[in-house]
């Protein structure tokens, strides 16, 4: 087991929105990151799935602190929930609330890049924007325009 | 046949026309433009232009007890009818799931009431009797049918400025909230993630709502009584899942056409020398202060949440915490997506909203049984 840590501070831009980040240690898993002042818990199992990479990083790459970003909040107190096993989480984009499918904006094997608008959910007359919270390319899109979608329905899978 | 004499006649209308009927039709057509090219809330200024223009042409009668307008007031405004009928309709399309699905926000649209108390407190130190003040005050909810119901019963001179107040600020929702929110709240209190957590509400519990609430209101606050019931009427008919036509009906035909004379007869009391003169001004002035005060305490209400719930409760969600719906609601939750593009507060924000509105009512209610009873 180590005994050093590997501590990040700095400000991370991701779509011109700058970010507050604050990582007690690097190499701990799961890695607890404070973004803006809130805490966040990140499995990086994308980057981290090599090997000992992130033990050699003085800066986590872009696509972990992405993963950050797109994780769940966890408050202060609440004790901490196991994350969902496998990389499915990372590669799915789900619904984050229930709605109609009103337009999409990918196909299959379109790259995308962070922020790039997904798809538009409607729900309470409200168009909302679904952007990725990565980049990488478009593997599967698994709604229609028009479609009614639960919360957590998977809407597009990117590739591995 | 004598020429003059009937040139004497056709001109009588122009002899009558002052320059206030002038002033007076430039705003009806200043409502009727917003309506059109801005779709400010068109399906009421619409016909509140109209009206209003219709009303400054001299020698019409239309405005005499026996004339349209005059009619109309004493059928549908001196009545309170056609804000009621319009609360049959409102309760219809009104979902309380998001609101039953968290009950916690029914503080927010309590804590959205408090511009009322704060405008009337203003309004009395303005030297507007109490009566007065408070029909002002409850412009600050941004809720239509009450405030007409409440200036109806306390302050029926002053009905047309306050109607035209409410509906105009309902409309300068997206201008006037903005800078309020981001005044008040820090850039990571804006990104304090709410997670979606569907909770299927019973449909039991929906469908005893309205009942529950109605009993509840009635007992408590007799006077708004009237309000209350007639909204939750039009949420059983929709919840009920039994009356789809009624319900129907109540969303479309009744409150479209309770809405249009409503609008039209509004719009006829807008005569230049009620309308022209510096308590409209004052009113105006005040509705806005009302509605800032509103804003402010809904802000602040959810900052106070986020706190203690350990920044588990987005703070935007409190200015939703008034009547305007679902505008307030979308407005927040836009907010808070402009700051995170992952973080969708939009089921809660619609939850305080919801709370709002059925505040907004009840405290139109608290208000006309403390005049009531004090004056």
């Amino acid at each position: 087991m180590k005994l050093t840590k590997i501590p990040f501070r700095g400000k991370v831009q991701i779509e011109g929105q700058v970010f507050e980040v604050d990582v007690d240690d690097l190499d701990a898993r799961p890695i607890v990151a404070t973004v803006d002042g809130e805490r966040f818990e990140v499995w990086p199992e994308v980057v981290g799935a090599q090997g000992g990479a992130p033990a050699s990083m003085p800066t986590p790459s872009k696509p972990e602190v992405v993963g950050a970003y797109g994780s769940t909040p966890i408050p202060h107190s609440a004790p901490i929930p196991t994350p969902p096993s496998g990389g499915d989480k990372a590669l799915l984009v789900r619904a984050p609330i229930p709605g109609v499918i009103v337009a999409i904006a990918v196909k299959p094997g379109a790259k995308v890049q962070i922020g790039d608008e997904l798809c538009v959910l409607e729900a309470m007359k409200m168009r909302n924007a679904i952007r990725a919270t990565r980049a990488g390319q478009i593997a599967a899109v698994h709604v229609t325009v028009g479609q009614h979608v639960k919360h957590q329905e998977p809407l597009v899978e990117f590739a591995p | 046949m004598d020429l003059s004499h009937l040139l004497g006649e056709l001109s009588k209308g122009l002899a009558d026309f002052t320059a206030g009927n002038a002033v007076m039709i430039a705003v009806g057509a200043i409502l009727i433009v917003l309506a059109v090219v801005k779709e400010y809330e068109p399906v009421l200024l619409l016909p509140i232009g109209f009206g209003c223009i219709v009303a400054n042409i001299p020698l019409t009668g239309m405005t005499e007890a026996n004339g349209l307008f005059g009619v109309l007031y004493q059928a549908g405004i001196s009545t309170e009818l056609f804000p009621l009928l319009i609360f049959i309709g409102v309760g219809a399309m009104i979902d309380f799931s998001p609101l039953l699905a968290q009950p916690k926000m029914a503080l927010l649209g309590a804590a959205g009431q408090f511009g009322i108390f704060g405008t009337l407190l203003l309004a009395t130190l303005l030297r507007f009797p109490l009566n007065e003040a408070a029909s002002i005050g409850v412009i600050g909810a941004i809720d239509g049918p009450t405030s007409i119901f409440v200036a109806t019963k306390l302050a029926p001179r002053l009905l047309a400025p306050i109607a035209v107040a409410a509906y105009s600020y309902m409309s300068l929702i997206p201008i006037i909230q903005p800078p309020l929110m981001k005044l008040l709240t820090t850039k990571s209190e804006r990104r304090v993630r709410m997670e979606y957590t569907p909770r299927p509400v019973d449909r039991r519990a929906l469908v005893a709502f309205p009942v529950v609430i109605t009993l509840i209101a009635g007992l408590l606050v007799p006077d708004a009584t009237p309000l209350i019931s007639m909204l939750m009427l039009g949420n059983l008919l929709r919840e009920s899942g039994v009356v789809d036509r009624l319900s129907k009906a109540a969303q479309n035909e009744i409150i479209n056409v309770s809405t249009l004379f409503l609008g039209l007869t509004i719009g006829s009391t807008m005569g230049a020398a009620a309308f022209l003169n510096w308590t409209t001004l004052s009113i105006l002035a005040l509705g806005l202060v009302a509605f800032v005060l509103d804003t402010v305490a809904g802000l602040l209400f959810g900052k106070l949440m986020c706190a203690l719930s350990g920044r588990t409760i987005n703070p935007l969600i409190g200015a939703a915490g008034i009547s305007a719906f679902p505008m307030a609601g979308r407005l927040a939750a836009r907010v808070a997506h402009d700051e995170d593009f992952d973080n969708y507060i939009l089921m809660h924000a619609m939850g305080a909203n919801t709370a709002g509105q059925l505040g907004s009512v009840m405290a139109g209610g608290v208000l006309l049984a403390l005049v009531l009873a004090l004056t």
